[in-house]
């Protein structure tokens, strides 16, 4: 059984995402009101796989749930993910009440197997708190949204009533990336010249989350809060996590609130998707950097379909991944995230 | 990106005859199926030249990827164009593969296997595997 976290779903000319919009904004959007910040690096060959074309849910299902055997798919809609960096805040608040109700009436409605994401607007947590309570509620939604570019570090305070919504719904947090360079450079020295460069630096944002959300305590605030980090491999995270435990004996009265050591709120509080996954020439070394981030714990599977960066479920592990392991990444450890039924102790991922 | 030998069609003796060469314009393709093999066959301005549709990466079916050209391995800043038309970009990851010589070009150890493929004086297309 499988569980995949990063499937990409899209308004269109089939799928309008226009019926969904609440009346009263319908005319500030015909005056480029949601008009966002663009990071300016384009993929020269398209970001969707050229072999095929995915545009309903009947695709989804067709062309990727049903010929891979995926039991469950984290349904990560676009444009509703990247409402945060829309300009206006009020028509951001629209848009992803726009987005939440065409993914309901859309994909969520016409197979159980669609789980779903509550896009918010993280330029105004109270706006994003209502609306994680408006519909976070729904069976087949499974966390909030947003993208890993933001006014603020995650950490900050600004962002509490979002985590306590989430907390009370029972809703993971989620992150993706693929916006970075629109509110600040993508790395913190100055901005790629290119997207090969750009696409390279993006784990750089999700250190910089994971360690605001433990120092800044958010994990001793919130302690039912758990996240999901999207789409950013896995390769980023053991040496923040050494780095922030080395520092912790020396700085940690810098820090009081923190009652364990940085890595022990990481390994219990985030998750990371695989894809896409690290291809080292030699596949040893994967296997031990999974080991290092505990990965029977903390990864979960993810295709990015229907992405150029794809990964397949049976091809992208190397062959020496652990059966055990593999079926905790597979299923289990988003099972759990998620609170989704267990996978049956007799079935065997081949 | 001289030409390499060890790049070259291997021989091989059986002839499969796949279609007729004008049913495949310049710049386009056919895919065909021969027993257990897909085979991408693929006419260039020089002629035809066919690849396995199978990408060595992750098994994606290579010969649905787009045909480009690319910019050869030069000095910094430098843009030189090389393989017009030739390359072929796997549609999964992008991967690209010079689909004369089967070579791919981000590895030199990686490779698409090619097959030699000839037009018959009646206008059949055959291939050879």
């Amino acid at each position: 059984m499988i569980i995949d976290c990063d499937i990409h779903v899209y308004p269109n000319a089939t799928c309008p995402l226009e019926p969904f919009v609440p009346a009263r904004f319908r005319e500030a959007l015909t005056m480029k009101q949601g008009s966002s910040p663009g990071h300016g690096y384009a993929n020269p060959f398209g970001v969707d796989r050229r072999d095929l074309v995915s545009e309903t849910p009947a695709d989804v299902v067709r062309l990727h749930l049903d010929p891979l055997k995926i039991s469950y798919g984290v349904l990560q809609p676009q444009p509703g993910m990247s409402v945060s960096l829309i300009h206006a805040i009020d028509v951001a608040n629209a848009m992803a009440r726009a987005a939440n109700d065409w993914l309901i009436e859309t994909y969520l409605a016409s197979d159980p197997r669609f789980l779903g994401s509550v896009c918010i607007n993280m330029a105004d947590p109270k706006g994003a708190a209502e609306e994680i309570r408006r519909v976070g509620s729904h069976p087949q939604m499974v966390q909030a949204l947003t993208c890993g570019e933001s006014l603020h570090l995650f950490g900050h305070r600004a962002y509490d009533p979002v985590y306590e919504a989430c907390c009370e719904t029972g809703l993971a947090f989620a992150v993706h990336p693929g916006f970075e360079g629109a509110l600040h450079s993508s790395t913190p020295v100055g901005r790629p010249s290119s997207y090969f460069e750009w696409h390279n630096s993006l784990p750089l944002t999700y250190q910089a989350h994971v360690g605001s959300l433990v120092a800044e305590g958010t994990f001793e605030k919130f302690p039912g809060l758990r996240t999901i980090f999207v789409e950013g491999g896995v390769s980023w995270l053991a040496p923040l996590l050494w780095r922030m435990d080395k520092n912790f004996k020396a700085l940690r009265s810098t820090v009081p609130w923190l009652r364990e050591a940085p890595s022990e709120y990481v390994l219990r509080h985030c998750r990371l998707s695989t894809q896409p996954i690290e291809e080292p020439e030699n596949p040893e070394h994967l296997l031990q950097l999974y080991a290092m981030v505990d990965a029977g714990r903390t990864l979960c599977f993810s295709t990015d379909f229907p992405h150029w960066d794809f990964d397949d479920p049976q091809r992208a592990f190397p062959s020496r991944l652990p059966a055990a392991l593999k079926q905790r990444i597979l299923y289990d450890n988003a099972a759990e995230l998620y609170g989704l039924p267990a996978r049956a102790e007799a079935e065997v991922v081949s | 990106m001289a030409e390499d030998p060890a790049g070259a069609p291997r021989k091989r003796s059986r002839e499969v005859v796949i279609g007729r060469a004008d049913e495949v314009p310049a710049g386009g393709r056919k895919i065909v199926q021969i027993d257990h093999l897909s085979i991408g066959v693929f006419r260039l301005a020089d002629g035809f030249h066919a690849v396995r549709n199978y990408c060595p990466h992750q098994g994606a079916e290579l010969c649905k990827g787009s045909l480009h050209g690319t910019y050869r391995p030069g000095a910094v800043a430098e843009f030189t164009p090389a393989l017009d038309g030739r390359v072929l970009r796997c549609p999964w990851h992008g991967w690209e593969f010079d689909i004369v010589t089967g070579k791919g070009l981000y590895d030199a150890k990686s490779r698409v296997m090619t097959y030699e493929v000839k037009v018959t004086e009646a206008g059949d297309l055959v291939v050879m595997v």
